[in-house]
């Protein structure tokens, strides 16, 4: 991963970009933050190996602006989550450049981690592989081809086996959840709903989850003010306005304080959506979120199930 | 990102603030904190929204002809070395006092005990430690020999029953209720007392709805029932305790049917309590100001270590008793110092060796050898005379004291008041000058949190105007009044240093041990990696020791003309007196009004509805709130959140004291509730 590096150093050296938002060293043992790193010195604290369980690409959009000319390393899910928010108008890609990282399978033990089918960063300007290869998979891409030291292939897809085995796991998280009848879902998860405490650490913590004006806020009175717990109704806004596009990258769970799955619900909410639209997020910025463009037709499609 | 400590409770959660342009835009979890783990609560996501308010205090202020004018830094420490100076010289160093603040850092708390003991030569210096854990410092430290939490916050994970008792956990200290949450998800049990209904008590295992201010009775029913069932730990009794012989006697007297009599908790469930408890493997106690608050408040918190040394549940993961403190740092300012008795490290003023030890580290002749005033004496000593000037830094208790009718009257009659803060409170409006202080994101310190951690506090921004962090202003009102010498400190850094030479609990510590994961005291030395859990091969004090304890009744119990028991209390997104959360706009906007939680029973008495304005009545005031019905508070019990200033709970407390600790008891006083009739009082 020292190529990583070598191409941030280049990024920065070059005066490409002004920063580079990238996960680094924290200040105990293990411990890791995201960090905008705008000198060449630092970019040795840049870590690559570790689980990480912040949004970069939120970061961008919440604090860089549009305008700042940035490089962002991250995982799959991260550059992924970029391109949902450029769709949403909160990152502007021509000013990001993304250089992605590969996962290995079955690296983290997180539930989202091991269900995610999106191992490799194809969508990122930069693709770093496990084998210290290379690939440059945008014209975006292509412009830093002098600043690369590792040897350049071709983009590469997720191996087959892979998303199987993601498959596997997610057949295994939702299917138990599906066979239940659905007052028995409800109880599930109302249970869970029960131990929240109304942080909103979810939805600080989701990428997807960008309004400044947010609609579970007591301002807006659709949920009522206060509350441990909070109405249901808190958590199922939220999923209505995120559901279709959940990356299922985790974010919101391991913000959780009270260990509530919520990763499990709104992935699998979106699979259910996505048997009837096919919408893949992250991946085209030209694909746009199915909520906010279904039609008539799609909505008379049968299968489509409340979680 | 800096990363910081959170300025709210005592979990002492990690957060990293996000700075640009010179101004905190916003807070991120700490992903590998040891407390929080990479989680906040809705206090920790929005730390920084009052950081940039406008209305934080830029220049200091001096009252002239009745209001503020602004004023140079000069001009106001002077005003304040020479008034102090000359009420000192007038009236003894006894007439002045001083608050010191659980807010402020370690360093600011040393530094303020420092001035009250070194320069004005009175031990009159105490802080809101008084008002929440005060029955805890004293009862721990008579039991275990430290009166601190005896285990760590992750720790409680380890447990197999967790027995909850006056503690709204979910709501004051989230990141702690999460480990419970947790241990139970393990398999532990849990049990929960109070008489609200709280968040924790939905996942209880069994939930004891007791009467405020019950709680010996409850918990001496309970070392009955363990005992009568030959559940106690005979050999953890034997060689690790004393006091067992007397303890057992004193329980000859009690039995279940009486105690579910004074509690309203049905015996069955108190047997059931108790069995859970002495059954499991390992059993903590977890408290809040539930059991502290109240003139029995000591007593309370010694019957919790009684309950524990009788199962052998101290010294070992997952048991313990701990007591979960309420501000980010009253655990330091308690360590530090800033209390009436002892000096830092608990060292008591009234040892002449203690005195020597700090007189030498000092350079000065002899300090103040008779322990001060506590917190309500003060004021008591203020409204009758004898206390004339006092300095107030960090505290607002014109709304977190109790009967704020009688604590405005005494801070009138003061002669002199001075107050250090970040916004001008309640406390401040009444002062004869303000000065402006750095807030929590503007300096530089250690907070030590519940758990003995103590964790770096690290400046993001500088402070607005010409405000200045407490610290320094300390030093250069130690300078103005001539004791230069003793305050020469060029960093907050500096300002350790000395305080852990003289204080051995923080004897191992340094700036530098302390960055990453922070270290639990005590940290005798440089080599030592802190203590997780305490009392592990023998207690603090060597044998703990056993207390025969008495239930005796509140101070103030309902009668006709005042039939409900008032309890107040705190709600999630809010702290304290709202100095800070009120002006957070996501916080204040979940709570942003008093409100007083009643009974079905007790409101369909009444023909009170909720959002119907109510007038509450107690012997000391009268207060108008919003009423909300609820079933999740005991009939005969009313609560309300001391928060807010337009509808001040305190106005209506009582402030009669734990005869040890000088507690008030906030948790109980008997109050009337009736509705606001407009026709009669000619409109809203």
């Amino acid at each position: 991963m020292e190529k990583v590096k070598a191409l941030v150093r280049g990024m920065l050296g070059s005066g490409l970009v002004e920063g580079v938002l990238a996960p680094v060293k924290g200040l105990a043992e293990g411990d890791i933050f995201p960090s905008l790193i705008t000198e060449e010195s630092e970019v040795d604290r840049i870590v690559l190996d570790s689980y990480y369980p912040f949004s970069l690409a939120k970061l961008a959009a919440e604090h860089l602006g549009k305008e700042m000319k940035v490089g962002l390393v991250g995982r799959t899910c991260d550059v992924r989550a970029l391109i949902e928010l450029a769709k949403r108008e909160q990152v502007d890609l021509e000013q990001v450049y993304s250089i992605g990282i590969e996962c290995e399978a079955g690296r983290f033990p997180f539930p989202w981690c091991q269900r995610c089918e999106y191992l490799l960063p194809s969508m990122a300007d930069v693709s770093f592989y496990l084998d210290g290869t290379v690939s440059l998979n945008t014209k975006k891409g292509s412009q830093l081809a002098p600043l690369i030291e590792a040897q350049v292939v071709e983009t590469r897809e997720v191996p087959k086996e892979a998303k199987e085995r993601a498959l596997k796991r997610q057949e295994e998280d939702f299917g138990e959840l599906a066979q239940l009848e659905p007052e028995e879902r409800l109880k599930y998860w109302f249970g869970y709903f029960d131990r929240c405490i109304k942080c909103y650490g979810c939805r600080n913590a989701c990428p997807l989850c960008f309004c400044k004006d947010c609609y579970l806020q007591p301002h807006k009175l659709i949920v009522k003010p206060g509350g441990n717990p909070p109405d249901k109704l808190f958590h199922l806004i939220r999923l209505m306005h995120v559901g279709d596009s959940c990356l299922g990258c985790g974010r919101c769970e391991a913000a959780c304080p009270m260990s509530i799955p919520i990763s499990r619900l709104y992935h699998m909410l979106y699979k259910e959506l996505f048997v009837v639209f096919h919408y893949e997020p992250g991946l085209d910025l030209s694909a746009l979120p199915p909520l906010g463009m279904i039609t008539e037709e799609e909505m008379k499609e049968p299968g489509v199930e409340f979680a | 990102m800096v990363p910081t400590t959170c300025p709210y409770c005592g979990a002492g959660c990690g957060l990293l603030l996000v700075v640009a342009n010179d101004r905190v835009v916003d807070t991120q979890p700490w992903p590998g904190h040891p407390v929080s783990e990479g989680k906040l609560c809705i206090k920790g996501w929005n730390a920084h929204q009052f950081i940039h308010h406008p209305e934080r205090l830029t220049k200091p202020l001096i009252r002239q002809d009745g209001s503020f004018r602004e004023a140079s830094w000069e001009e106001a420490l002077g005003l304040i070395a020479e008034r102090l100076g000359g009420i000192k010289e007038k009236h003894g160093p006894n007439s002045v006092a001083f608050l010191s603040s659980a807010k402020c850092t370690n360093e600011e708390n040393y530094l303020l005990q420092k001035l009250a003991r070194a320069v004005i030569r009175t031990n009159n210096v105490d802080h809101c430690a008084r008002l929440c854990h005060a029955s805890t410092v004293v009862g721990l430290a008579t039991a275990f020999g430290s009166g601190a939490m005896t285990n760590s916050i992750s720790d409680l994970e380890e447990s197999k029953c967790i027995f909850v008792i006056g503690s709204d956990t979910s709501s004051q200290h989230p990141l702690i209720a999460r480990r419970i949450i947790r241990a139970k998800e393990k398999g532990a049990k849990l049990v929960v007392a109070d008489p609200r209904r709280t968040h924790l008590s939905g996942f209880a295992d069994l939930y004891l709805p007791l009467k405020p201010g019950t709680d010996v009775a409850l918990m001496s029913a309970m070392a009955k029932v363990i005992l009568e069932q030959g559940l106690e730990d005979k050999e953890f009794i034997e060689k690790r305790t004393e006091g067992f012989e007397e303890f057992k006697e004193s329980l000859e007297s009690v039995s279940l049917k009486e105690a579910e009599e004074i509690t309203g908790v049905p015996a069955p469930d108190i047997e059931k309590a108790a069995l859970m408890y002495a059954r499991s493997e390992a059993s903590a106690i977890v408290y809040a100001m539930g059991i502290t608050q109240h003139t029995t408040g000591t007593d309370n918190v010694l019957a919790t270590a009684n309950l524990a040394m009788l199962t052998g549940n101290v010294g070992k993961p997952g048991t313990g008793v701990n007591p979960l403190r309420g501000q980010n740092n009253v655990q330091g300012a308690c360590d530090l110092g800033a209390l009436p008795n002892v000096f830092p490290g608990y060292q008591s003023v009234a040892e002449a060796e203690k005195r020597q030890k700090f007189q030498q580290a000092w350079g000065l002749s002899e300090l103040p050898a008779s322990p001060g005033l506590t917190v309500v004496e003060m004021l008591d000593a203020a409204s009758e005379g004898r206390v004339k000037a006092m300095y107030i830094m960090g505290e607002n208790p014109m709304l977190s004291d109790p009967d704020l009718n009688h604590v405005e009257e005494a801070l009138r009659s003061l002669e002199f008041l001075v107050v250090q803060d970040i916004f001008l409170t309640e406390t401040a409006r009444l002062a004869d000058v303000v000065l402006p202080s750095a807030s929590w994101a503007e300096k530089e310190g250690t907070f030590t949190n519940t758990e003995r951690r103590v964790q770096l506090l690290r400046k993001a921004v500088e402070p607005p105007g010409e405000a200045r962090p407490d610290w320094q202003i300390i030093c250069e009102l130690a300078k103005a009044m001539g004791a230069a010498s003793l305050f020469a400190y060029s960093s907050a850094e500096e300002v350790f240093e000395e305080a852990r030479s003289l204080t051995p609990q923080y004897a191992g510590m340094t700036y530098q041990r302390l960055e990453g994961r922070g270290l639990q005291w005590p940290c005798p030395t440089e080599d030592h990696a802190g203590t997780p859990i305490l009392h592990a091969e023998e207690f603090a004090r060597g044998k703990g020791k056993f207390s025969p304890l008495k239930y005796k009744t509140p101070a103030e119990q309902p009668d006709e003309g005042y039939p409900l028991i008032l309890t107040t209390g705190r709600v999630m997104s809010q702290w304290h007196t709202g100095t800070m959360t009120r002006r957070s706009p996501f916080l204040e906007e979940e709570f942003p009004q008093a409100f007083m939680e009643i009974s079905l029973e007790d409101a369909g008495q009444r023909g009170i509805k909720t959002n119907e304005e109510v007038e509450v009545i107690s012997r000391r005031g009268v207060i108008r709130v919003k009423a909300k019905v609820t079933s999740q508070i005991r009939p005969g019990v009313v609560f309300i959140p001391f928060h807010y200033f337009e509808g001040a709970a305190n106005r209506l407390t009582i402030r009669a004291l734990d005869p040890v600790a000088k507690i008030p008891e906030f948790k109980v006083c008997a109050v009337e509730v009736r509705k606001v009739d407009y026709d009669k009082q000619g409109g809203p």
